[in-house]
């Protein structure tokens, strides 16, 4: 409030300044003083106050005529004050009014920029599949033809590359598609348990191969810890539980548990590996950032995917370090009654088809760019014609 | 100077002008029964009129007078100077413009105060500005 002190000081001179004189001048100046009022951002309630104050401290001690003169002059002052700070508010108001609409084009555009370059990795991705089979194929039925060692051993390399690859396309494309929104109907009903059992089944030949463990840890084990979950639910713990068993050593365990927090479900993958370090505990979830590790594979898109994939679901997912080594990623899901409430509240940090644009932390301005959207492209989910 | 009745014109040539412009708009205005609100918009728009010959121009004059048109009675002011002209108008009327380095409220301020308000000027043509405000019949 040292502004508004320093202006008091000045407005005060002014006023004393015309009930003396009535001069014109006093007005003169104290239309120039309006401007630092609004520079200051000084509210107007506290000008109307500042005013009161300093006309009660000159007019103390008048005669009771002289005051009631006073009064109305003072009136006049205020209100060359008033006039001046309004002109200078409509300004600034008018200026902070062009700011948003820059930013609401350049939002747009941004928009439109990533809405392509999903559209554009998706078909990308679909057209490296068809000559991707047909190398992986050939190299197959070169191993299983060739009577020499070396030449079979050539063509294994080469399908072990190819499998890399079709691997990487899957990630890029389910991620690019994941980013382009997953329509309502495609949440049902499901069990988490279920749900996880399918995951682990899956993952076993991997785990065995490895000599882990994958060990079962459920709050209340008769639960079936009921969800809204799309088909997609089973990659973000696929991803996460693949991870575990990567990244953990070999002859070594994976612990899966489920608690029960609140509105949510909370699941727990613990693995015995060397922890995350803290500085990457966030990064992890970025497109393609790894915590390097040797002869580890992966398109490191696996925990983006996972993270994208869970907040469409209304839930979160972060890592821990586990007590006594390795680390847990947890993973909150809402349970089925209550997944509309947060399912909408992420929905409302997508934009569009489900692009997150972390332009403005602003939320208000948020909600205007969504509502605008709204009016202009009425519900465009942004999917583009699938398997084309 | 004083040419017709109800036709004042000030010459502007200093900061002690513009207090001039603005006590004789003031008093015209308050004539012809604009109340205080309206007297210190006027004031304050024929304030920046003022402020911007004394600034970019040096000299000028200010004309006031009381127009009638149409049943209505209104106050115009007419600011006038021989400077450098302005080359962008739509710029120089664009908010918080002349706001650098000056205090005023600029001219784009000064045309939301008043009804009507005109500008003609190119590059060393000087600039005239006409403004206008109505009574308001209630």
């Amino acid at each position: 409030m040292e502004a508004l002190d320093g202006l008091k000081k000045e407005y005060a001179e002014i006023l004393r300044e015309y009930l003396q004189s009535r001069d014109e001048t006093a007005l003169y100046k104290v239309s120039m003083l309006s401007r630092k009022f609004q520079e200051a951002r000084i509210d107007p309630d506290r000008i109307l106050e500042m005013h009161l104050e300093v006309f009660n401290e000159i007019v103390e001690g008048m005669p009771p005529k002289k005051a009631i003169n006073a009064y109305n002059a003072g009136f006049e002052v205020l209100l060359e004050l008033m006039m001046g700070y309004a002109v200078a508010y409509r300004e600034y108001v008018e200026m902070h009014k062009n700011l948003y609409e820059m930013a609401r084009e350049f939002s747009e555009k941004l928009q439109e920029a990533n809405r392509l370059q999903e559209l554009f990795i998706s078909i990308i991705s679909h057209d490296l599949k068809n000559p991707l089979t047909t190398v992986l194929g050939y190299s197959e039925l070169i191993e299983a033809r060739a009577e020499d060692e070396q030449i079979k051993e050539f063509a294994r390399k080469i399908k072990k590359a190819a499998e890399k690859m079709n691997e990487l396309i899957s990630d890029a494309r389910t991620y690019s598609k994941l980013r382009m929104g997953v329509p309502d109907e495609e949440f049902k009903e499901k069990s988490l348990k279920e749900v996880l059992s399918e995951v682990i089944e899956d993952l076993r030949e991997k785990a065995e191969a490895k000599g882990v463990e994958i060990e079962k840890a459920y709050e209340g084990s008769e639960e079936t810890y009921p969800v809204l979950a799309a088909e997609f639910l089973k990659n973000v713990f696929a991803n996460v539980i693949d991870n575990a068993i990567k990244y953990g050593p070999a002859e070594s365990k994976v612990i899966v548990e489920i608690k029960d927090e609140g509105d949510f479900w909370k699941v727990g993958v613990r693995d015995f590996g060397e922890g995350v370090p803290d500085d990457a505990k966030e990064a992890i979830f970025e497109r393609f950032v790894r915590n390097d590790k040797k002869g580890i594979k992966g398109s490191g898109l696996g925990l983006a995917i996972a993270k994208t994939g869970i907040e469409m679901h209304g839930g979160r997912i972060w890592v821990e370090d586990a007590p006594g080594g390795g680390s847990i990623f947890y993973i909150t899901i809402p349970k089925s009654q209550h997944s509309d409430k947060y399912r909408k509240s992420a929905k409302r940090s997508f934009l569009g088809g489900g692009r997150r644009v972390n332009l403005f932390s602003s939320c208000g301005l948020r909600r205007a760019l969504l509502r605008f959207r709204r009016q202009r492209q009425p519900c465009s989910r942004g999917r583009p014609s699938e398997g084309s | 100077m004083k040419l017709m009745d109800d036709e004042r014109v000030v010459e502007v040539k200093s900061e002690y002008d513009i207090v001039i412009a603005r006590a004789v708009v003031r008093a015209i205005a308050k004539d012809m029964g604009f109340g205080l609100v309206d007297q210190t918009r006027i004031a304050t728009a024929v304030s920046e009129l003022a402020r911007n010959i004394v600034v970019h121009a040096g000299e000028g004059i200010i004309l006031v007078r009381e127009i009638i048109k149409g049943g209505s009675r209104g106050v115009e002011v007419l600011a006038i100077d021989q400077g450098p002209g302005i080359s962008d108008i739509e710029l120089v009327l664009r908010d918080g413009y002349s706001s650098k380095g000056s205090l005023g409220v600029g001219l784009g301020g000064a045309k939301r105060l008043v009804d009507e308000f005109e500008i003609k000027s190119a590059p060393g043509k000087g600039t005239t500005v006409r403004i206008v405000k109505w009574l308001s019949v209630r």
